[in-house]
């Protein structure tokens, strides 16, 4: 297995929808057309409360500071996991990676933030737990950081100094989850068609919506959410949208799989979780990946959301559930 | 291709067939113009070719990209793949009962949408279609279909999948491939390695991979950026191009780790690269924006022997239209043929020129190769310029052993062929000047032995400043001159003109009767004469006419001499100034210039250009003063040296001076054999070292290898390391050693 570190300098940040007006302009410029600044990691996702952001720092620099724009200390770095071996078709997606990345990260307290696209799963880091993370991961990966576009070889240094984490810390905080009835879909686009489709993306972003509703209600059993997510990453277009919103869309430019499955989302959080608390995505991939359900995870400021198959969702509730009821009898 | 940038494929098979794809696939139909004149609606492809379109295709929206099956296919067969992943097989024929009416239509579709960047049939095994797909988290990015396989309805349960319209006939899906490979990782370009059916080489998202369907799941991989448009030479399948932005990376698979060579790079991103299918090692690459088509020839010869060294790629390139370039296609048969299409669909067919390399045999003839002819040029055995020609008569020479006779050094002129006066006159100076070396030696070790290698002008100008010397003063044939008059200087010269001999005897006799036995009769009687002994030059000049050979109007030239008169005013004196000039002699005219010349002015005899120079200045010894003498000689000197002209080594010898001469003289002839010998015989260091001598010498000896006389190569070395003790020790062989090592 190969990790590599990408080049991207990351930022994420948030915009409160108030403010939207504000940064329609370097948005759409982002969004659309790609070909005029030199951002190569862009990631929109629309939650009820916020507009997040992660972008590289040349897409950052478009981005005029103002009330309404809160940034994340940190600066992130990139991970992609590879396998160069087996044709083993596994769970797709986090869970792939939850036994061999994010629980040692966790158990390291390495925080990480989940972006997961249509092409692959994004791992975030903060840029000053990099040695750490190599560290850690260095006896499960090939690590390559890639400079200039090409990968060069991580030398481990052997060497444990300066890694006083505690193996094994408190037991993490159990955040509530809740699944709203949406159903969504993974979808990705030709670029070169983008622009047929962009202004129902940019009515569907930022015009289409009511005022936000009443969101976070504790319930399971919570009603829709806004939710879209765009991400145009080194040149690649993925989008997770409601099934619902699909419809305005023109059919046969959206590309999905031939099976056309849908999903369901878990979010996670009951109040902002913040940067610094790790073991959230651990928490949630963790038995998903026991229990061999593929999902894609999109961590955004507020709240982590996991998607997962249509089918699985009361499976995937019940075993969720567990972990909680376990963790709380374990904690009292 | 999609959208605004047409591609262009010729047909693998019938040959006068291609296809236009941008947003349809348009099949056109080439035909040659030469006899005929444009038809309505063809278009003009070059000078004597015109294309006709035969059919639209408009079936297959969203093309990514075009193969062409590779087996024979009436009916034009083509892979489509598409911006959806699905690889669709369409054709351009208009026969629907063909044999392939069963595959047209037919659907391969990957489980999870997203690009096809790159589509390849496998070479031997005609049914393989290879896609290269873009990334998908859970997904393989490299399907290999099976074109016959049919449709198998448990592994996507139909109701899941999502038909659009007009694709109820769902017995044309295939969604199961024969290999997945690739996971989890983006295909930007395929091909398929001749080598064997089952090995596919990759361009993956950050290496090359080459996968073994043998075993898929090992793989060999580099890692690099170089991933586009990776292609196999089709001459050499170890071969293989790939690249990045504007580099082209050139791969050896048997050393896969880097590249074997990287392309300059171009500033602008290369959009193709392709081998060219009917010539070894000629890559065409184009560059996006770009009107010329870039060929890269690669030689994979080692260097080459001699100076002319090739590089091992030579960059050329082609500008076959005005507009840009948006792609190129090589014909498959016809020899360095392409097709290139422009933006605008317009289109232009061409041939590469090969360069043309030339190269002379090391005897007559000359060759050249142009693609895949060689011509030979030979000139004809009997033929006379043949044997005119300095490489046939320095080959003759070598076998006649020119130039190695060190004793009588004078015969290597007759060695030479003896035709060659001006070789003549340089062997027999070499003579004297060895002669009188050695008998200077012997009588006064040390003294002016080096003086007389220095030729002429230096010993005349070593008497300068002495006290003048006294000389013939020419005014009438009474007052005979003493000839012991003269200075030891002026003695040597003339013994190096050859007209004394050695020792104290300064008689001419000797030299006027080898002379005259030699038939020069003319030439012995001026030299009787500039002796003034007006007596033996009538003699001679009778003696001329009444033998065999000779001319009888030498006893009318005898009868114009015997009237000689001193009186300045004569009849005779006014007649022979102005008759002398109609004499064809040149020896013959100097003579009556001589008697009719003004007192201390002899010009006429001086600036005959067709008396020997050894005459002239010998003439000159006895005649001019110190400061004529000098400036005399001075001015031969510069002549003889702009000429090139061999004569002059009397008076350069073989000095600095010498090897300006025999510069003009090797550049005049090409005749480095006497060059080298000339100065192998008696030159002092510092000239033997001469980069000008030494480079004569190699090249001589690289001619005698190239002629394949190694006998006289060695023949020449063992002669060139007597006569010049600073060259490198002969290579020997220790027979010793060697029947040790036997």
């Amino acid at each position: 297995m190969e990790l590599h570190i990408l080049e991207h300098r990351v930022r994420v940040l948030s915009i409160a929808r108030p403010g939207l007006w504000l940064y329609t302009h370097p948005l759409i410029k982002l969004l659309l057309l790609p070909c005029r600044s030199r951002c190569k990691f862009f990631s929109l996702t629309e939650t009820p409360e916020d507009y997040t952001l992660m972008v590289d720092e040349e897409g950052f620099a478009e981005l005029p500071p103002s009330e309404f724009l809160q940034v994340a200390e940190a600066t992130w770095l990139v991970m992609n996991v590879s396998s160069h071996s087996g044709t083993a078709v596994q769970a797709a997606g986090v869970t792939k990676i939850a036994r061999s990345v994010i629980a040692p990260l966790a158990e390291h307290h390495v925080s990480v933030l989940m972006l997961s696209t249509y092409q692959t799963d994004f791992i975030l880091v903060r840029e000053q737990d990099l040695s750490v993370v190599i560290h850690t991961l260095a006896r499960e990966f090939d690590i390559y950081r890639e400079v200039g576009g090409e990968p060069v070889p991580v030398i481990r240094e052997d060497s444990s100094n300066g890694l006083p984490r505690a193996q094994h810390g408190s037991s993490p905080t159990v955040h509530p989850i809740q699944s709203p009835q949406n159903r969504f879909c993974v979808l990705t686009l030709d670029p070169e068609t983008l622009p047929s489709i962009a202004t129902i993306l940019i009515d569907v972003l930022f015009y289409s919506h009511s005022a936000p509703r009443e969101a976070a209600s504790d319930g399971l059993e919570s009603s829709s959410i806004p939710f879209f997510a765009f991400s145009l990453i080194e040149g690649y277009i993925s989008i997770v949208m409601d099934a619902e919103t699909q419809k305005k869309f023109p059919s046969d430019l959206l590309l999905t799989s031939s099976s056309g499955e849908l999903w369901r989302m878990v979010r996670i959080g009951g109040h902002p979780l913040g940067f610094d608390e790790c073991g959230i995505v651990a928490q949630i991939a963790g038995p998903l990946a026991a229990a061999d359900i593929s999902a894609y995870y999109i961590s955004t400021f507020n709240f982590d959301h996991a998607l997962v198959p249509e089918d699985g969702i009361s499976s995937v509730i019940q075993v969720l559930q567990r972990r909680q009821e376990g963790l709380v009898s374990e904690g009292s | 291709m999609s959208g605004t940038k047409p591609d262009i494929l010729w047909a693998p098979h019938q040959v006068d067939r291609f296809v236009v794809c941008d947003s349809e696939l348009s099949l056109y139909h080439v035909e040659s113009t030469v006899n005929s004149e444009l038809k309505a609606g063809s278009l003009r492809l070059s000078e004597d070719s015109a294309a006709t379109l035969l059919s639209i295709n408009s079936d297959t929206p969203y093309m990514k990209c075009v193969a062409w099956y590779l087996n024979y296919d009436p009916e034009c067969l083509l892979a489509v793949g598409q911006a959806n992943g699905r690889v669709v097989l369409t054709s351009l024929g208009q026969d629907h009962n063909s044999k392939f009416k069963d595959l047209i239509g037919k659907e391969f579709v990957p489980k999870h949408a997203r690009q096809c960047n790159t589509l390849a049939w496998n070479p031997l095994d005609s049914n393989w279609l290879a896609a290269g797909l873009d990334k998908h988290r859970a997904d393989f990015s490299v399907l290999i279909w099976d074109i016959c396989s049919k449709y198998t309805p448990d592994i996507v349960p139909m109701e899941k999948v999502r038909l659009s319209a007009g694709e109820t006939e769902t017995s044309l899906l295939v969604t199961k491939p024969l290999y997945e490979l690739g996971q989890n990782d983006a295909c930007l370009s395929l091909c398929w390695l001749p080598r064997d059916q089952k090995l596919l080489l990759a361009g993956m998202h950050r290496n090359l991979a080459i996968f073994d369907l043998r075993n898929t799941s090992q793989k060999m991989f580099v890692n690099t950026k170089a991933v586009q448009g990776v292609t196999v030479d089709p001459y050499f399948h170890d071969r293989v191009a790939s690249f990045y932005e504007g580099q082209v990376a050139i791969w050896d698979l048997r050393k896969f780790e880097k590249p074997v060579l990287t392309l300059t790079e171009q500033p602008k991103p290369l959009t193709k690269v392709a081998w060219c299918p009917t010539r070894t090692g000629l890559l065409a690459t184009l560059t996006r924006d770009s009107n010329i088509i870039r060929l890269y020839d690669m030689q994979h010869t080692p260097t080459p022997i001699g100076d002319e060294t090739e590089p091992t790629i030579i960059e050329r390139s082609v500008q076959p239209c005005d507009n840009y370039i948006a792609s190129f296609a090589w014909h498959p048969t016809s020899q360095n043929r392409m097709i290139v299409v422009t933006p605008n669909r317009t289109m232009s067919d061409f041939t590469v020129f090969e360069r043309i390399s030339l190269a002379w045999s090391p005897i007559t003839s000359l060759m050249w190769a142009c693609g895949r002819h060689l011509y030979e040029c030979a000139e004809e055995e009997n033929d006379n310029s043949l044997e005119k020609d300095i490489a046939t008569k320095m080959r003759l020479r070598a076998l006649s052993r020119y130039g190695l006779d060190t004793e009588q050094v004078w015969r290597n002129y007759i060695l030479a062929g003896n035709e060659d006066p001006q070789l003549k006159s340089l062997w027999y100076t070499l003579h004297f000047m060895k002669q009188y070396t050695e008998d200077m030696d012997q009588k006064s070790p040390g003294n002016k032995g080096s003086l007389v290698y220095a030729g002429i002008k230096s010993i005349v100008k070593s008497s300068l400043g002495m006290v003048e010397s006294s000389r013939h003063n020419w005014s009438g044939l009474d007052k005979q001159a003493d000839i012991q008059n003269l200075n030891e200087e002026r003695i040597l010269a003339l013994q190096l003109c050859g007209w004394i001999k050695k020792g104290t005897d300064v008689d001419v006799g000797p030299f006027l009767n080898s002379l005259v036995q030699e038939g020069e009769w003319e030439r012995a009687a001026a030299v009787a004469l500039f002796n003034l002994d007006i007596r033996r030059a009538i003699q001679i000049l009778n003696e001329g006419a009444s033998s065999e050979k000779g001319d009888l109007n030498l006893n009318v030239v005898a009868m114009a001499l015997s009237g000689y008169t001193d009186e300045k005013n004569s009849l005779w004196r006014e007649m022979c100034s102005t008759l002398r000039l109609q004499l064809n002699n040149p020896y013959l005219c100097v003579m009556f210039a001589f008697l009719t010349s003004e007192t201390g002015s002899y010009d006429g005899v001086l600036y005959e250009n067709r008396v020997a120079v050894r005459d002239r200045v010998a003439f000159a010894c006895k005649f001019l003063s110190d400061a004529q003498l000098n400036r005399y000689i001075e001015k031969l000197t510069n002549e003889m040296k702009e000429a090139g002209n061999l004569e002059g080594i009397l008076l350069t010898g073989l000095t600095k001076d010498g090897v300006d001469l025999m510069e003009s003289y090797v550049d005049r002839t090409g005749d480095v054999q006497t060059a080298s010998y000339c100065m192998l015989q008696g030159s002092p260091l510092d000239v033997l070292k001469d980069e000008r001598v030494q480079y004569w010498i190699e090249n001589y000896r690289n001619l005698l290898d190239a002629w394949r006389f190694w006998h006289k190569r060695a023949e020449f070395d063992i002669h060139r390391s007597k006569l010049d003790p600073s060259s490198k020790p002969l290579a020997q062989v220790d027979l010793n050693q060697t029947k040790k090592w036997i």
